[in-house]
């Protein structure tokens, strides 16, 4: 049992904590008053992103367990093809906000819009789309954090011995409480503190693996010797590779979690920065644990668990103390993700449910106690499934990944930019295009090929077809969503 | 449908998606290219360079840095990314993390 880990973990979980509170001051200094104050400072910290706060919290939402555990644990199975795979990532924050960021972002000003089913809401004006996209937010966003947990925990035990089950506990209370009392402005501190923690972690992980190895030609000989194919592009290659592309950057624009944040920044100008400087981020973040995931099988061929990959690299090359800040990386990158998903998932209980359509009169008081029952009820059913864990974290992660981008991908593009989509297109698309998405992935045999491949074209095809078969959308709804702003209603 | 003006900066986001997924569409193409023109090859074949298999090397991480120097060629030189205010006054803001 390692203390000096155990003692550097707690210190750090307890700065999270600290972040919670202070973030929570500020939360009640800001918005004393409305109730629409409270929400815009409670789910978007007031529209107020500078570049740094959206850089960090994009990048350490978007970059989690897969990135740091999942991903590299299937690159240490299946080789390079994974890191090329996932290289995808790089643009991925530039798919977010310079495809959808600028529109997001003044519609979202000029109509008041605090959470991502406010936006399909007023632009499809119908219920069935919000209860669908809330079943849909909260089911898979559900998925997506189980397997966040167990990577948490998994790292935890494995460096430090102590039980996963007690890991997990641990884990899930000090995320849960920093995030339901502190809301986005809580999110965005641990994020940039946990965003500089994986920048500077997965820099120093490659010193010391050089340092330690003394070079990688002989781990590159070896993993000829394991398996040729780990170290170039055989069978099945290309529909790995189309898949990455598809899960882990395309589907971005999907995914709830993250067009939130296209509603909170500040300025364009801050927009493009954090563009820039995510793309250099993930371009760290991402080359460096895919390629250790590589490695990691040339220097240890025989890991209990693939997962384990970069802990084990960690704990070897590292010094103790060190090891024990570098492993908060990949905890940090999982903590960040977490914190966002359950905020987002309170959002819907509390905003997009409970505020729209059960009380509209609603007190912050009320607000703030749904919040936090529904993200201690969603906690509870994530550690339900976290304890059996899967073999293979990612695969969760991609299939949360793919059920978010096939209910939402159509809906939020379309709707940006297509004035002739409308309900029945949003409608169709989701009612469609889940159930698609899950049969695929249950009963097709797609081989390398990840289902979401297959399914979000039918989603666009189902959404296209059912709009052009159907009534344009009022005139309102072009007006607002393409025309001039009469009056500017919220910050 | 009722006449109405239409504001500039949907406009402007529209051209401005549309270029970002021409350079995207772009670099994918070359990645993809790169990839599996040097990584099909047998592993016997294959030179080491700075302690990775060529084809590693050139795509995953020569190639990455050139497309963030391209990235930041494309928002600092086209039109399409030119600064828009969010809202209709266009009043700069205080925020968190990062000065105007």
């Amino acid at each position: 049992m390692s203390w000096t880990i155990i003692t550097i973990g707690t210190l750090y979980l307890l700065v999270l904590l600290a972040l919670g509170i202070v973030a929570r001051r500020a939360n009640e200094r800001i918005a004393a008053g409305s109730t629409n104050e409270f929400l815009l400072e409670y789910y978007l910290a007031g529209r107020n992103l500078g570049w740094v706060a959206l850089l960090f919290t994009s990048a350490a939402t978007f970059y989690s367990v897969g990135t740091f555990i999942g991903a590299p644990g299937l690159a240490y199975s299946a080789g390079y093809v994974w890191p090329l795979a996932v290289q995808a990532q790089h643009l991925t924050l530039a798919v977010l906000f310079l495809v959808a960021g600028v529109k997001f972002a003044i519609v979202a000003r000029n109509l008041g819009f605090v959470t991502p089913l406010d936006f399909l809401r007023a632009r499809y004006r119908n219920d069935w789309v919000v209860y669908i996209g809330a079943l849909g937010t909260l089911f898979f966003l559900t998925i997506y954090i189980a397997p966040q947990f167990v990577g948490g925990a998994r790292i935890f035990e494995a460096v430090t011995g102590l039980p996963y089950r007690q890991m997990l506990f641990v884990f899930l209370v000090v995320v849960a409480a920093y995030t339901l009392y502190g809301g986005f402005r809580a999110v965005v501190l641990t994020d940039i503190l946990q965003g500089v923690l994986m920048t500077v972690g997965a820099v120093l992980i490659w010193y010391f693996l050089v340092k330690g190895t003394g070079g990688f030609r002989p781990v590159q000989e070896n993993l000829i010797r394991i398996d040729p194919e780990l170290v170039r592009l055989g069978e099945g290659s290309f529909a790995t590779v189309i898949s990455g592309y598809l899960v882990f950057s395309i589907a971005v624009l999907g995914l709830p979690h993250m067009s939130v944040r296209a509603m909170a920044y500040r300025s364009s100008r801050d927009m493009y920065r954090a563009v820039l400087y995510g793309a250099v981020l993930a371009t760290i973040f991402s080359s460096t644990f895919m390629l250790l995931g590589t490695l990691a099988r040339g220097l240890f061929p025989d890991l209990e668990a693939p997962d384990l990959a970069i802990p084990m690299l960690i704990t070897t090359f590292v010094p103790p103390v060190l090891a024990g800040l570098l492993l908060m990386a990949p905890l940090a990158a999982i903590m960040s993700t977490i914190d966002s998903m359950l905020l987002l998932n309170t959002s819907v209980v509390a905003k997009d449910i409970y505020l729209n359509y059960v009380n509209p009169r609603a007190t912050v008081r009320q607000i703030r106690v749904l919040s936090a029952i529904s993200g201690v009820a969603i906690t509870l059913i994530v550690l339900y499934f976290a304890l059996t864990p899967p073999p293979f974290l990612e695969n969760l992660v991609i299939y949360a990944l793919g059920g978010l981008a096939c209910t939402f991908w159509a809906p939020f593009v379309f709707g940006l930019y297509w004035r002739r989509g409308n309900q029945y297109g949003a409608l169709a698309a989701m009612v469609l295009g889940i159930p698609s998405y899950i049969l695929i992935d249950r009963l097709v045999d797609t081989g390398s090929l990840q289902a979401l491949v297959i399914a979000l074209p039918v989603a666009i095809g189902v959404y296209v077809v059912a709009s052009l078969l159907t009534p344009a959308p009022p005139p309102e709804v072009i007006r607002q969503f393409w025309g001039k702003a009469e009056a500017p209603q919220t910050r | 449908m009722a006449e109405f003006e239409e504001d500039p900066r949907f406009r402007q986001s529209l051209r401005g998606a549309a270029a970002f997924a021409a350079f995207y569409v772009g670099v994918a193409v070359v990645t993809l290219l790169l990839g599996f023109t040097l990584g099909r090859r047998p592993a016997e074949e294959m030179a080491i360079i700075f302690g990775f298999p060529d084809w590693v090397f050139i795509t995953l991480i020569l190639w990455q840095a050139i497309v963030v120097g391209l990235l930041a060629i494309l928002l600092r030189f086209s039109p399409h990314f030119a600064e828009v205010p969010l809202t209709p006054s266009g009043a700069p803001e205080d925020g968190i993390g990062g000065e105007e």
